[in-house]
């Protein structure tokens, strides 16, 4: 009987079919994007400069030469909001570094070697779990002060379990598969074994644990900086616009809404993103829904 | 779960007044087919099934057989369609247009299902006569329906016609608590609890044990026998089929391309894929043996090897228990020997397989390895594994180049290139395949891309787990003539540990029959065959469907 043909190469670019079939993925990644968009344009162009005070300018309605108008010193909402998606995703992005670096390497390992030393890393992520980020935020605020780099190694510390969790249960499943054993004996390492194998095919959920750290960091810093253990002044930060717009609930209750849905967007976006990959990467739920 | 209510306006009528009756068939099905947005799966698929009548469909994967069986049950997943007309006698509409509500009457009353994998068939958390008894709560004619007692006991009763030992016993176990055969009787006991006119096997067998195998299939031909129930009975096992049905059918690419009575098409297949298909699945003539090295050396010597492992404490201080998967097993390896090793689930066959490489240590008992390497060293000294599962054995994420030059010491340099190259013309694959991923490839070609990783370093002992269990009949002796023909060039010992006799027979020339851990016979192969000497090994040549 001939032998079936070699099948075509199937690539796995997303297609525009793909992304129809995942609206989660679509939508979050519109949102994702419009944050990052907002972040990179702020480094070259913002309307106003986002840390002028004019007293002349104060509480002056959207419209004009303001688009949404300015805050109680007269700096202009619209490009706070652009600098503060700057600080949003710069926080983030170092915080989850943080936690892939520490958390990915710690979750391989405990997979890899089981017993004890497995026992021992999961003891330690979960002693971390047990604390929230904004406890220990505190904690390193009361000692070395509050700046932006003790706010992004507390929400880093934090999330790094997550990872370690998720990396070692990955890693278990690629472990109890033949292929490592077909690496065994071709005489692997177990550093080639974890590098050249457990890496590549943990990778996706990696990914998606990224997304979801992600929309926790920007959550966490946005609460940080709201209680003045994040980014200090005058730097735009969304969390310090909610702290600075709270006098003003009453008056001028937009001031606090914008910032709040910048937040709530980046937070959506990244839930939305995560559950897309989610969905897109795991075979067992393709054509579920 | 919540009951499901039957529609008043679609009560299936009276068997006996149907107007299927006149014709005298049961099932009748005409131009079914299934597609998946526009691309056939099934295609102008018509067959009969009469009432008492046993009809199999055979078929390899991807062949439409499935696909077929769950069309006429409503059951295709999302995505798919079915067209067609597919008739049941005593059922007042098409089983293909018809909605879900309408289909529940039908489905567990008039046609049950079994499915190939018992323990997904059960819902795990819930107690297997419960399962059973609603199985009799749910689709019981109306009006008839047994109250929660009485089909309970109802439920025990079925199980204990299904020659379950202990009924009342297996009633409370959960599924789990079950074997793998045990959970299959409880599966067809729900799905012959209201009696059906109709029964649907999909590969009831495929993940048993075949001693296990023959008591269920025995049962599926007496339950059929004694209630002159029709069974509709796929599988890819061309002998199985014809050991169980009176007529066969052939499905190939979605389409039947031979139907008709067993005898008929097993001894005149007439169709060059049903020839095809049954000369691939003979393999009572051996694979060609080469002539025996001169003074053969020994390359693997196993002594007294035992493997237990911890089980788990009963309770914070309870006693530490063991169980022992291979007990005092020698073993010895000559270069150019073909042994085979074979046992059911549990055998510790595997167990064996991995001690014999180094991949697990031996609790007692050692491993000398002549082949060049000392496996306490590490796995892998001279010596090399083909693994089961061709899709599991390869690194999704890895070309094939890099799959192959693994075992290299340079594989990096145009050397080992070319090295994959020979490899890959060696094993039958085109030269083009080296840039390709695993996934891009067939169960057959996996296998054959994990031989020719197995051969890179240039083993003297090759071991292969199940090398052809997980492929298609067509290609089964295509992998095997495979692994025949390159341990025969290199003078390797070749090491097969399998459940299929008939592989056996194929491939080696000494057998080693496991049962529990331990040996119960070795011998030549035609020895053992013609004259078994342990009860055991005779109950699995017994066992094993044969093509008449």
């Amino acid at each position: 009987m001939p032998s079936k043909p070699l099948m075509p190469s199937k690539p796995s670019k997303p297609s525009a079919r793909t992304l129809a079939r995942h609206p989660a993925l679509t939508a979050g990644g519109i949102l994702v994007t419009l944050v990052l968009a907002l972040a990179l344009l702020s480094l070259l162009w913002t309307p106003y400069d986002p840390t002028h005070v004019d007293a002349a300018q104060r509480l002056l309605p959207p419209g004009g030469g303001h688009v949404l108008g300015t805050d109680q010193f007269g700096r202009d909402v619209a490009s706070r909001l652009m600098t503060g998606a700057r600080t949003t995703v710069f926080v983030g992005v170092v915080a989850v570094g943080f936690a892939v670096v520490i958390g990915v390497p710690m979750g391989i390992a405990a997979g890899m070697s089981g017993g004890p030393l497995s026992a021992l890393l999961m003891r330690v992520s979960d002693f971390l779990l047990a604390f929230p980020a904004l406890l220990l935020a505190i904690m390193l605020a009361a000692v070395y002060g509050t700046s932006t780099l003790t706010a992004m190694v507390a929400i880093g510390i934090a999330s790094a379990p997550g990872f370690a969790r998720v990396a070692r249960a990955a890693t278990l499943r690629v472990m109890a598969a033949e292929y490592v054993d077909a690496a065994r004996l071709a005489r692997r390492t177990r550093a080639a074994i974890a590098v050249r194998h457990v890496l590549p095919n943990i990778r996706d959920v990696v990914i998606v644990q990224v997304s979801v750290a992600f929309a926790t960091a920007v959550l966490a810093e946005a609460a940080l900086s709201y209680l003045g253990l994040g980014t200090p002044p005058p730097t735009p930060s969304w969390g310090r616009m909610l702290l600075d717009s709270q006098e003003l609930l009453f008056s001028r209750p937009e001031l606090c809404l914008w910032p709040g849905l910048a937040v709530a967007a980046a937070v959506m976006g990244l839930n939305l993103l995560g559950d897309g990959l989610r969905d897109r990467f795991d075979p067992t739920l393709e054509g579920v829904r | 779960m919540s009951p499901v209510d039957p529609v008043t306006s679609v009560d299936p009528v009276d068997p006996e007044r149907s107007a299927g009756s006149e014709s005298g068939a049961l099932l009748e099905v005409e131009g079914l087919t299934v597609d998946a947005g526009g691309k056939p799966l099934v295609q102008g698929v018509g067959f009969t099934v009469g009432r008492g009548e046993r009809v199999g469909i055979i078929g390899e994967s991807g062949s439409g057989k499935t696909l077929t069986a769950l069309a006429l049950l409503g059951l295709l997943g999302e995505g798919l369609r079915a067209a067609g007309s597919a008739r049941l006698a005593g059922v007042p509409f098409d089983l293909l247009g018809a909605g879900d509500r309408e289909l529940s009457t039908v489905r567990g009353r008039l046609a049950g299902m079994v499915f190939q994998e018992p323990m997904t068939a059960l819902n795990p958390v819930m107690r297997t006569g419960s399962q059973v008894a609603e199985a009799l709560r749910l689709h019981g004619p109306r009006g008839e329906r047994p109250g929660r007692a009485a089909a309970r006991d109802a439920a025990v009763e079925l199980l204990g016609r299904l020659r379950l030992p202990d009924p009342a016993r297996a009633a409370r176990a959960y599924p789990h608590q079950l074997s793998g055969g045990q959970r299959q009787r409880a599966v067809l006991a729900g799905a012959l609890a209201n009696d059906p006119a109709l029964l649907i096997c999909d590969e009831p067998t495929t993940a048993l044990d075949v001693t296990v195998q023959k008591e269920i299939v025995d049962l599926i031909t007496g339950v059929s026998d004694e209630r002159g129930t029709a069974v509709l009975y796929i599988s890819h096992d061309l002998a199985l089929v014809a050991s169980v049905c009176h007529r066969v059918l052939v499905m190939h690419d979605g389409e039947i391309v031979e139907s008709g009575p067993v005898e008929r098409v097993l001894r005149q297949p007439e169709h060059p894929y049903t020839q095809a298909l049954l000369s691939a699945s003979d393999l009572s003539v051996p694979a060609p043996r080469p002539p025996a090295p001169a003074e053969p050396r020994t390359l693997l010597r196993a002594r007294g090897l035992t493997r237990r492992y911890a089980r788990p404490r009963r309770g914070l201080l309870g006693p530490r228990t063991h169980f022992t998967a291979l007990e005092g097993l020698d073993l010895e390896l000559r270069a150019g020997a073909r042994v085979g090793v074979v046992g059911e689930s549990g055998s510790g066959k595997t167990t064996l397989l991995r001690l014999l490489s180094g991949l697990d240590r031996p609790t007692s008992g050692t491993v000398e390895n002549a082949a060049g390497g000392d496996p306490r060293s590490g796995p892998g000294g001279g010596l090399q594994v083909v693994f089961q599962d061709p899709m599991g054995s390869l690194d999704p994420r890895m070309r094939v180049r890099d799959v192959i030059a693994e075992p290299l010491p340079d594989r990096r340099s145009p050397a080992a290139a070319d090295r994959v190259a020979e490899l890959l013309a060696d094993v039958g694959l085109p030269a083009e395949a080296a840039g390709r991923y695993p996934h891009q490839f067939s169960g057959g070609q996996r296998q054959r891309i994990a031989i020719a990783r197995a051969l890179a370093p240039r083993p003297s002992v090759l071991l292969a787990d199940e090398p052809v269990s997980a492929l298609d009949v067509s290609v089964r002796a295509q992998v095997l003539d495979v692994l025949s023909r390159v341990t025969a060039e290199r003078d390797m010992a070749l090491c097969v540990v399998t459940h299929d006799l008939g592989v056996v027979r194929y491939l080696c020339d000494e057998v080693v029959v496991m049962r529990e851990g331990r040996v119960v016979e070795r011998g030549p192969v035609e020895r053992v065959w013609e004259e078994p000497a342990h009860p055991y090994t005779r109950q699995l040549l017994e066992a094993v469907p044969v093509l008449r």
